[in-house]
């Protein structure tokens, strides 16, 4: 019984996938109109050696892609007590998202579920001999371009949050094991076992319609563990009036990212991640908290997104 | 004066291998098509065209399934060639010259070919001279940007074929990258001088194909000792005799045909009628390795040969060719139809013409067929509802085989996951031939029907409960 049930399950998904598969070649051509992100990136590594660049900061990592139907944005948080074990954290977090971001601007994954994408990517990944070994959160989102839909998932404590004319319409959830202790993928190096490793399919996904001037901020946990969602917002709409203005965008992220590495070092601020703390019973917690930040801030506009370029 | 065109490969339309199943993208064939993402750096990166063998260990090892096909020339000449991949252009060009990116292990394509569909043809631009590998490169460890003299061809084309022989590679072969380069301003003399062929390359190729183990200065030795000692009476001896072969008895020259590929058996039955007619016995012709003659084969043609000699048809290997057209299913039946009942065993590797139906149409036309392998790649336009498939039916009793034939999309299901294991266990190359040995083993036992696989568990998990 269960052989037929798996057998079953294996045809359907492969139908579907094959015919979603037919429909992208067809019209892989032409770029659909629609809708683009406007989009930038900023952030600061928590050691500060290294600036963010090529799709990494710190042990955090981020893609942009489009494709013809769709565009995607992600960021991971590598884990970062890998490095105990003499595993580089940033190599699985990029690692993922790099071949996330082949998948996407190959076209691979419906544009309506970046979780298939994360899947696909996690799943690349830990068949591709090499030393990409680690824990990872992730938060990849994908507008699809056609029917204007903002499509997320999100697993772990990174996150994703869309304003629209002052009013925040969408916060993605925190999952967490326990405090501090994000749902994570996880590859571990041949040898360890038991790590917490949770599955792609756990990625808490959300679709909502988005219109030209709405705000799409997604970051690491170090951006909102410290900066509360009554400061976040507030900048976010500031940006509507100028919201397919890319420099305008940058200057945003940048804010933000600034904004919050500056509370991150400050030891007297009640950060989000103080009050949570306390609230889980760590009493003492106190201050911003030291973390890699990245921040990819992006606005809905009308186009094409080779107007992006 | 008209600027000359560079454009890179726009899509795969066929390939043979690439060590990566069709979900995924590190490795796989998709890193081809468009601009170089790993040149000028020299190593094995998840983003280049990976293919899936290397070297030798897969042959040595002890499950390995030997061919049936006994025809030493033909086969090892054929085996040689161990991948290809078929590209396409945007535009239709006259290549006149040709770069591959080869950012690992550098030194395995053996030969071009450029497809004319105005004859459903094959041409070949290009052809190695048969020197295994490029060993200078292969020790200086660094990328390189290949590019062969290409023939001139009277024809533009669209569709390449890339061959590899990655069979003396130390490790996995890597091509990042293909450009075309073509110079509009140039016509190409529709009358192509056809026979530019260099003599002495081509002694040095035939000597290549041998696969002799032994240094070309010995063998020099040997070959004028001869010349000079044994060469006039060996003459002599035959010239004592008007047909040379004749003087043996039938049953000896018949021994020694079998050891001839069918191009020599064919132009051996021109020499004269005695030898016409021991050349087309039908016993020659109980194994037919058809691989080596892809690009020339046509369906209406082989249909005719067949016909003319193929009585009692044991094995047929029909790997590699029809593409493109070459062979229509339909021929294909008509094949099936009239030689099938006396086939014992079956390649079909990347047969364009077969589909779902066809396979399951094969155990009627050939009820005494044991050993049936086929290898179907996801770029290929077949309407099987599987991709990606690697299929060895072996030494199974027939009543299994039918079984199996028939239930094809459910066999289909149980190799995926039969690769996908093979994929996920290679990730440790340093023990990659004896894991990818026990891997094989399920895939084997799946083929053979068996319930209990002792696999290990697949990523997404969802295999556990077959």
């Amino acid at each position: 019984m269960m052989r037929g049930v798996w057998s079953l399950g294996g045809l359907v998904t492969r139908a579907v996938r094959f015919a979603w598969r037919e429909s992208a070649t067809e019209a892989s051509d032409d770029t659909v109109e629609g809708l683009r992100l406007v989009h930038a990136v900023a952030g600061f590594p928590k050691d500060q050696v290294d600036a963010c660049r090529d799709g990494r900061c710190g042990d955090d990592a981020y893609f942009f892609a489009s494709n013809a139907h769709a565009d995607i944005m992600g960021v991971a948080d590598g884990v970062g007590g890998w490095r105990q074990q003499g595993v580089n954290p940033a190599a699985f977090s990029t690692a993922l998202l790099r071949i996330a971001k082949r998948l996407a601007e190959a076209g691979r994954a419906p544009p309506t579920s970046p979780k298939t994408l994360l899947q696909l990517a996690f799943m690349d990944v830990r068949e591709t001999k090499g030393d990409a070994f680690g824990s990872s959160t992730a938060c990849l989102v994908s507008l699809d371009r056609q029917s204007a839909i903002l499509h997320t998932a999100n697993l772990g404590d990174s996150g994703v949050m869309v304003v629209r004319n002052g009013r925040l319409v969408l916060r993605s959830q925190e999952q967490q094991h326990q405090f501090n202790t994000p749902f994570q993928l996880c590859h571990p190096p041949p040898g360890f076992y038991l790590m917490i490793s949770d599955s792609p399919e756990n990625a808490e996904g959300v679709s909502m319609a988005v219109i030209p001037g709405d705000v799409i901020l997604v970051g690491t946990d170090g951006v909102f563990d410290n900066l509360p969602d009554s400061w976040l917002v507030p900048r976010l709409s500031a940006l509507h009036a100028s919201y397919a203005d890319a420099t305008a965008v940058q200057e945003t992220a940048d804010l933000i990212a600034r904004r919050a590495h500056e509370l991150s070092r400050d030891a007297n601020y009640a950060s989000p991640f103080a009050v949570n703390a306390r609230a889980a019973g760590f009493i003492n917690e106190v201050g911003g908290k030291i973390d890699d930040i990245t921040v990819l801030l992006a606005t809905v506009a009308a186009g094409s997104p080779k107007e992006n370029l | 004066m008209p600027e000359e065109l560079k454009q890179w490969v726009h899509e795969v339309t066929n390939f043979s291998s690439q060590y990566a199943n069709e979900e995924r993208i590190s490795f796989s064939v998709n890193n081809l098509p468009g601009v170089p993402n790993v040149y000028p750096h020299h190593g094995e990166s998840v983003e280049a065209f990976e293919l899936r063998s290397y070297g030798a260990w897969d042959r040595q090892s002890p499950s390995f399934l030997s061919s049936y096909l006994n025809e030493p020339w033909a086969s090892k000449v054929s085996r040689t060639v161990t991948d290809f991949v078929d590209v396409k252009l945007r535009v239709p060009v006259i290549p006149s010259s040709i770069e591959i990116f080869e950012t690992y292990n550098p030194g395995a394509v053996s030969a071009i070919w450029a497809f004319r569909w105005a004859n459903n043809s094959w041409t070949s631009l290009w052809a190695s001279n048969g020197v295994p590998g490029d060993t200078e490169s292969h020790k200086s460890g660094t990328s390189r940007i290949f590019s062969p003299q290409l023939r001139k061809i009277p024809f533009k084309t669209d569709l390449l074929r890339f061959e590899f022989n990655t069979s003396y590679s130390p490790h996995h072969v890597q091509i990042d990258a293909i450009r075309v380069i073509s110079n509009p301003g140039v016509m190409v003399d529709p009358v192509v001088e056809e026979r530019n062929v260099d003599h002495t390359s081509e002694l040095r190729r035939k000597v290549a194909e041998l696969n002799l183990r032994c240094d070309p200065a010995d063998l020099l030795a040997v070959f004028s000792k001869f010349m000079e000692q044994e060469y006039a009476d060996f003459v002599k001896h035959f010239q004592s005799r008007l047909n040379g072969l004749e003087w043996l008895p039938d049953y000896v020259i018949m021994k020694i045909l079998g050891y001839l590929d069918l191009k020599s058996l064919c132009a051996l039955s021109r020499v004269n009628r005695h030898l016409y007619r021991l050349s087309s016995d039908p016993l020659l012709y109980r194994k037919l390795d058809m691989r080596p003659y892809w690009p020339q084969l046509r369906g209406k043609c082989l249909f005719k040969y067949l016909s003319s000699k193929c009585s009692v048809l044991r094995m047929l290997d029909l790997s590699w060719c029809g593409c493109y057209g070459a062979i229509t299913a339909n021929e294909f039946c008509k094949i099936m139809d009239r030689f099938g009942h006396t086939l014992l065993g079956l390649w079909l590797d990347y047969c364009d013409f077969l589909t779902s139906d066809v396979i399951k149409m094969l155990h009627i036309w050939c009820p005494q067929l044991k050993d049936f392998f086929v290898l179907f790649s996801s770029k290929m336009e077949v309407d099987l509802d599987f991709v990606r498939t690697e299929l060895f039916v072996t030494k199974t009793d027939r009543e299994k085989t039918l079984e199996l034939l028939g239930k094809a999309d459910e066999l289909a299901l149980r190799i995926r996951k039969g690769t996908f294991v093979t994929q996920h266990a290679a990730k440790n190359l340093g023990e990659s031939t004896l894991k990818m040995m026990q891997c094989v083993q399920p895939v084997v036992q799946a083929c053979l029907g068996s319930t209990k696989s002792d696999a290990p568990s697949e990523i997404s998990g969802d295999s556990r409960n077959v």
